[in-house]
């Protein structure tokens, strides 16, 4: 078993949390899934092939739950906030940073200021930090897997965003090492292109009138600086994207209670 | 309609005013200046700054508030509760001269002198005289009773960079009601005046209980602000202090996003507005720390419980036990003292249990925070 009875990955040997049991301070709410609004807005901002319809979407992600129901490792990742989208990528970006700055982070703010008109989206690099140029992928994601099957086709995934809430980031980057190939689909841990379509689909999934919500970590990004985490976040009822410190003080990186790292299964 | 994306990096996030602010610094106070620029670099490497928050003079004030969390540690709520004087030492000019000088090799260029009133201490000239306003920018907290055009050019005259002045309503009756002092309103507008007039930095802090924040005074209070160009700094309620069996004022988080939206519409802030480059967030050791009269350093200016004394360790050392504890270093975005009911539960019943010990605030470590979890415990 690999998941706990909240969907929060079991922490192995190494691996650095912010409490041995987890809070549930900052959470999220399971949405109702309206596969059609969601295939909307994964259209309408540029994430999405126009020619996928609702039924095939919808099958396909249904398809994946199926699997994971099927096997006893991964069948209690269902029991976390899981949010389905569809992405595929167009254009030749193949920069990983511009094709954040310039596309991945435009659509979201699209999508977001759309439901939320009134609120902002923001994206802040700390200290000039630059995104073109600078991102490249965890070792142990499994992140180059989704971005190709991606290339040209559509893929359906699903996210969960608390999966490995308060791992700080090495521990959510190396604990991909010991889960085991899903029969039948894929993972990977969470990063730009996917949590950017799953917040595309349903940009309301980190605001919220009644509690904080959990900071969503895009951990199989890496920046070439080492000291820098890509993190999106809830500034009350605005979204912002941050690029900035993991370092908590001079000698010790981050390790919040607030912070989650995501997986995603795609097929 | 499409919206071009704001990447805004630390150049670019800075208002004109704030430019202009930073580029007069590098003139008036070089070394202040140098320090925000070894911050920004330091920055990635977790480098803190925060502000120092100095209650000077055992708390004296004047006023009687109806929220204040000062209250415990003024002399006048001591001899009621227990009849005698508090026994510890106020700090001397000589502890704040090596205070300064720890601040300033620590990378900390921000003092604000706060009591009880500030300005009813004496000693306030030598004081600032000895934190050295060349090194840091000295902020004054004032209810403004006594903050004249005189008091305010002989403030600015030792070097003095801003002053807070505390506003609680546009109607006059009640933030004189909520103050516990008549005419204070009025005193108020004739401080603010004051302040223009000495060229000073200036702002106005407003305390909001629940609610308040929806109401037509808040927002004739924020079109004040707007239209006399002074930023306002907003300050949750706390159940502390005067306050402590308040819990009807602590807001939610509706209460906090709708600030968070104004934001977006006023010049208002609150201390966990993104700052310095830094996002919003709880800024408990890394934004700023209170300096109790004696030397016990609390984590934020609405705490009781103390992460060390500065008069018996060195402040670098207390700032990192602060950042490794559990409740204060991790990121958090909300107020633990203002909205977390867990965190405010401990530090409530933390505080009662330590008054049965003794009747002095804050809490000491060892009796607080020393019980909490250090990360990676």
């Amino acid at each position: 078993m690999y998941f706990n009875e909240i969907g929060r990955r079991i922490p192995g040997e190494g691996m650095r949390l912010f409490g041995k049991e987890p809070s549930n301070y900052y959470k999220l709410t399971q949405p109702k899934l309206d596969y059609q609004k969601i295939l909307d807005r994964c259209k309408r901002f540029n994430v999405s092939p126009a020619g996928l319809t609702v039924v095939d979407f919808k099958s396909r992600a249904e398809a994946l739950v199926d699997k994971l129901n099927a096997n006893p490792a991964y069948a209690n990742l269902l029991k976390g906030v899981h949010i389905p989208f569809v992405f595929q990528r167009i254009g030749s970006e193949a920069d990983l940073g511009s094709n954040l700055e310039n596309t991945l982070l435009s659509n979201l703010q699209e999508s977001f200021t759309a439901c939320y008109p009134e609120a902002h989206f923001k994206a802040v690099l700390q200290s000039n930090s630059k995104l073109p140029g600078n991102i490249t992928l965890d070792k142990d994601s499994r992140y180059q897997g989704f971005i190709d099957a991606s290339q040209g086709a559509a893929v359906v995934g699903w996210y969960f965003p608390q999966a490995l809430q308060e791992y700080d980031v090495r521990s959510q980057r190396e604990q991909m090492a010991s889960l085991p190939e899903l029969k039948g689909a894929n993972i990977c841990l969470s990063g730009g292109m996917d949590i950017s379509a799953a917040l595309i689909g349903s940009p309301d999934l980190l605001i919220s009138d009644e509690h904080y919500t959990p900071i969503v970590c895009l951990s199989a990004y890496v920046h070439a600086d080492p000291r820098l985490v890509l993190l999106l976040k809830a500034y009350g009822p605005h979204m912002e994207f941050w690029c900035m410190t993991n370092m908590l003080t001079k000698d010790a990186t981050q390790v919040s209670e607030q912070w989650a790292g995501g997986i995603t299964v795609f097929g | 309609m499409s919206h071009a994306l704001q990447i805004l990096a630390e150049q670019e996030a800075l208002s004109l005013t704030e430019k202009n602010k930073r580029k007069d610094q590098s003139q008036r106070r070089p070394r202040v200046h140098e320090k925000i620029q070894q911050y920004f670099k330091g920055m990635l490497d977790g480098q803190i700054s925060p502000i120092l928050r100095l209650k000077i003079n055992r708390s004296l004030c004047n006023f009687h508030c109806a929220h204040c969390c000062e209250e415990p540690y003024m002399t006048r709520d001591l001899k009621k509760r227990i009849g005698t004087l508090d026994p510890r030492p106020q700090m001397g000019l000589e502890e704040y001269r090596e205070l300064s000088r720890q601040a300033d090799e620590y990378g900390i260029f921000r003092f604000v002198l706060t009591g009880g009133e500030a300005l009813l201490d004496k000693n306030l000239d030598k004081l600032i005289e000895v934190l050295d306003p060349m090194k840091h920018l000295i902020i004054l907290d004032t209810n403004g009773w006594t903050f004249d055009e005189d008091k305010a050019k002989w403030f600015a005259g030792l070097g003095g960079y801003k002053a807070q002045i505390s506003l609680d309503s546009m109607i006059e009756e009640e933030h004189d009601s909520f103050r516990g002092k008549k005419g204070s309103y009025k005193r108020v507008l004739r401080a603010l005046d004051a302040a223009k007039k000495a060229n000073l930095e200036l702002l106005i802090s407003t305390c909001v209980v629940k609610d308040r924040v929806f109401s037509d005074e808040f927002e004739s209070l924020c079109e004040y602000c707007k239209v006399e160009e002074i930023p306002l700094y907003v300050t949750l309620a706390k159940p502390v202090g005067t306050a402590r069996e308040q819990d009807t004022w602590v807001c939610t988080k509706k209460d906090v996003d709708h600030l968070k939206y104004l934001e977006n519409k006023y010049n208002i802030f609150t201390h966990m507005s993104p700052s310095y480059g830094q996002p919003g967030r709880c800024i408990t050791v890394k934004g700023i720390n209170t300096v109790n009269h004696d030397g016990e350093i609390v984590p934020c200016p609405y705490m009781d419980l103390s992460i060390g004394n500065v008069t018996k360790e060195p402040l670098s050392l207390i700032l990192d036990r602060g950042m490794k504890n559990s409740w204060l270093g991790p990121y958090r975005d909300e107020c633990i003292i203002g909205e977390h009911k867990d965190f405010i539960r401990f530090h409530n019943s933390s505080v009662a249990d330590y008054w049965k010990v003794s009747p002095l605030l804050p809490v000491p470590y060892e009796h607080g925070f020393g019980r909490t979890r250090a990360v990676d415990e």
